[in-house]
């Protein structure tokens, strides 16, 4: 029993964002069918497309070619909503790259009231702040770059698109609560999700950091120390610490000074006490960190994280995607069965699946992604378009 | 359950969660299912939890602890006690859902693993979070945000063109976003329990959710076979996309994702004649060209200042923005909207708004976190009323 099997989902939308929301409710077993306009972003197998992106984002899905920015086309997708459960849908991230074309939540609804109608956008709905922010402004204006880099240099972005991450994930789940609520409502509905707000809500550790200011500088959330590189070690990097109350951490941390040859620390009475804040991230753990690497930098990463386990505290290597993601994944990886190879033709595609998929969906990540357009009569069909209207449609290039 | 389903309180509001996390992963699910209406109770370790200790503090309380227990009552239960563990069983009994990320085989140890769990409801949905996975060499360890950006690849994909992997330094976006994966295994669970009588088990793991995370990056390693560059503020599919310095010595974000951005923004520099320059003439030349550009443009940045460039980028609707910083956040108007302020035990503390707005079920105000135990006497006599379930 698959927990959305039987659920459809129309997905309108152009970037990473509903992309990321509509491959998770794929993975709960929906039927996700993408209303795809060519050159549309993330491509299906445009002129720059990259069949390894198709294949991650658009998995399990079907692709509906049709152009909303027809009437014709309108009035089609119009009749495709009165037999759905979801219609999945962004508000301009960018003023020329999405479709002009807004989804009447009203409309929809008052043909089909079990409609969840979900709309990402950059701001809360109300909002009138300047709609036109791709993934970099959203970081820019939520001060990511205020924790990379250091102060003055070039910025350092997050090195994914954690904005509209969050809005896929956020919106996943406001989706599927949406379909909780209806099973008791037998009511739709509809579910905004702002990306500023999302990608605030992610940042809500540095919102708390931030709101006692007797403690500004405090801990891990100066904005003044420099870039976090972790520990150099003989082959590569790592991270480590402590953790639990601060009474354990003492134990490890005069442990590990022993273990590492640092036992000089230990004259000092502060050191002595409270020495494991030095190790780790956060501003004393960087003014620390020279003296800690003289040590590390002697030792492999892995076997410093035995060393560091053994004696009580934790960590990991920095891993690259090469380390991790071969053909022969990293056994740690391999052990998660996040990784799902499938043939597509003659190429060999990998798609991740989502983290709850081994438990909820075993089947979960064995479809390729549809090529441009590939279901759009049959998915037609099935929402009851005649094969008059889809002829019709074909001629007037409403469908491309 | 109750099936009467309150509609003005979240579309959540008919669920009663568990709370056995520690750090943030656990307690943050916890606190968004909270967010979305439903009644969730935390239980606490007498000893306390690691993130009491953490730095900052606000009043004498981790703000991390604050940050991640929003929206929930709580109680202290010894777990290590048979009577602890009775206690907890009957909040078991209690709860649709419960939600752990101990290391694999403390909630056994407990006397509150999946299999005492169910036997005292067998409806219950329990969702594990175990940091490395629940099997696999790196089993047993603890995982902190940190370890995961390192561990997952996330820290290999951010930092200064040819510089070293770098971390995110306030550590916290992994653990988020694993908590609101958890929130929707929960609420899956749940359908799958409507449909089955049957509640279940579901591992929804911290490394598994930072792999998924960062499809767009792994599509570059998949596509070429080498490791995604690291850009500094550059995009790795838009260019322009980068921050550049202005003559204040500020930077802005100017980002041109289509030809008709790109066009405006010559419009704005003064660079009519780079619109035709063939290097730049389509969204992928100008990805292949993204350091002859960034140099062309930075010549021009630096001729005024931040707030002029913005007021003439926004004119024309070309994307573009502040790189704000923290106290930036708080005080732009524009963005409050997008944050909230909810009073805690330990004053008033910053948190982002809720992202979701529901049209039919709007999402309950928040109730800020509280201290530990400060419900005690209310979910004792709550336990009373489901002990018998567990004797």
């Amino acid at each position: 029993m698959i927990p959305l099997e039987g659920i459809v989902v129309l997905d309108c939308s152009a970037t990473l964002a509903g992309a990321m929301c509509s491959l998770q409710l794929v993975d709960a077993g929906a039927d996700v069918y993408r209303i795809d306009i060519a050159g549309s972003n993330p491509s299906l197998g445009g002129a720059d497309g990259n069949p390894a992106l198709d294949h991650l984002l658009h998995r399990g899905k079907k692709s509906v070619a049709l152009d909303l920015n027809t009437e014709a086309g309108r009035r089609i997708f119009l009749k495709m909503t009165e037999s759905a459960d979801v219609v999945i849908e962004e508000t301009a991230h960018c003023p020329h790259v999405d479709s002009p074309y807004r989804a009447d939540t009203d409309e929809m609804l008052a043909a089909n009231p079990r409609l969840i109608h979900c709309v990402i956008g950059p701001w809360p709905s109300g909002s009138s702040s300047t709609p036109w922010l791709t993934e970099l402004e959203i970081q820019g204006l939520a001060a990511q770059m205020a924790f990379m880099g250091s102060l003055g240099d070039e910025p350092v972005r997050c090195g994914i698109d954690i904005g509209l991450v969050a809005s896929a994930v956020y919106a996943s789940v406001g989706i599927t609560s949406a379909l909780w609520a209806r099973e008791f409502t037998g009511a739709g509905q509809r579910v905004d999700i702002s990306t500023v707000s999302a990608i605030l809500s992610v940042s809500s550790h540095w919102l708390a950091d931030f709101s006692d200011p007797d403690e500004y500088l405090g801990g891990n959330t100066s904005p003044y120390s420099g870039p976090d590189h972790g520990y150099e070690c003989r082959d590569g990097r790592a991270i480590f610490g402590f953790f639990g109350r601060r009474v354990d951490r003492k134990d490890p941390w005069q442990a590990l000074c022993t273990a590492l040859g640092l036992e000089d620390l230990l004259d000092d009475e502060y050191l002595r006490e409270h020495g494991a804040g030095i190790v780790g991230g956060g501003t004393d753990a960087l003014l620390w960190r020279p003296i800690i690497e003289g040590r590390t930098k002697e030792i492999d990463a892995e076997d410093l994280m035995d060393i560091v386990q053994e004696i009580g505290g934790a960590g990991a290597p920095v891993y690259s995607y090469d380390q991790l993601f071969t053909e022969k994944p990293h056994p740690q990886v391999e052990a998660i069965g996040v990784l799902r190879d499938v043939d597509a033709g003659e190429q060999r595609l990998r798609g991740v699946v989502a983290p709850w998929a081994n438990d909820l969906n075993p089947e979960a990540g064995q479809q390729p992604a549809p090529t441009f357009g590939a279901d759009t009569d049959a998915a037609l069909a099935r929402f009851g378009i005649t094969q008059d209207e889809i002829d019709k449609a074909r001629k007037e290039r409403v469908i491309p | 359950m109750n099936l009467t389903h309150a509609n003005k309180s979240g579309p959540l509001s008919n669920i009663r969660v568990l709370d056995l996390g520690t750090y943030a992963v656990g307690p943050a699910a916890a606190a968004i299912a909270g967010f979305l209406g439903a009644d969730v109770i935390r239980i606490e370790n007498p000893r306390g939890d690691g993130f009491y200790d953490n730095r900052p503090q606000i009043r004498g309380m981790g703000a991390s602890f604050i940050n991640s227990n929003m929206h929930k009552r709580s109680v202290k239960l010894d777990l290590k006690s048979d009577e602890g563990q009775r206690k907890g069983l009957a909040l078991c009994a209690w709860a649709d859902v419960l939600i752990e990320n101990r290391l694999p085989g403390v909630t056994e140890r407990l006397g509150l693993g999946y299999e005492d769990a169910s036997r005292a409801n067998p409806g219950i949905v329990y969702i594990s979070s175990p940091g490395f996975g629940s099997t696999g060499p790196y089993a047993g360890r603890p995982a902190l945000d940190s370890y995961i950006q390192a561990f997952s690849g996330f820290a290999s994909v951010q930092g200064a063109p040819g510089g070293d992997p770098e971390f995110f330094r306030v550590f916290g976006h992994l653990d988020h976003l694993a908590s609101a994966i958890i929130v929707q295994a929960a609420v899956l669970g749940l359908m799958k329990r409507r449909k089955t009588g049957r509640g279940s088990h579901i591992e929804a793991g911290h490394l598994a959710s930072a792999i998924f995370v960062q499809l767009n990056r792994l599509a570059e390693y998949f596509d070429t076979g080498q490791n995604p560059p690291r850009l500094g503020s550059a995009s790795a599919v838009i260019a322009p996309s980068q921050s550049f310095r202005c003559q204040d010595g500020r930077f802005i974000n100017i980002s041109a994702p289509d030809n008709e951005c790109w066009k405006e923004l010559c419009g704005v520099l003064g660079l009519e004649s780079a619109v035709e320059d063939p290097r730049f003439i389509t969204p992928a030349a100008r990805l292949a060209y993204r350091d002859e550009l960034a140099e062309i443009i930075s010549h021009r940045t630096t001729d005024a200042p931040a707030w002029w460039w913005l007021l003439a980028l926004q004119r024309r609707s070309v994307p573009c923005g502040p790189c704000n910083y923290p106290d930036d956040v708080m005080k732009d108007p524009a963005l409050q909207p997008c944050l909230e302020r909810p009073e805690t035990a330990w004053g008033r503390v910053w948190h982002g708004a809720k992202p979701w707005q529901f049209s039919a079920t709007p999402a309950p105000p928040t109730r800020g976190t509280r201290r530990p135990g400060a419900d005690q006497e209310e979910i004792e006599a709550l336990i009373e009323k489901h002990i018998g379930a567990v004797q």
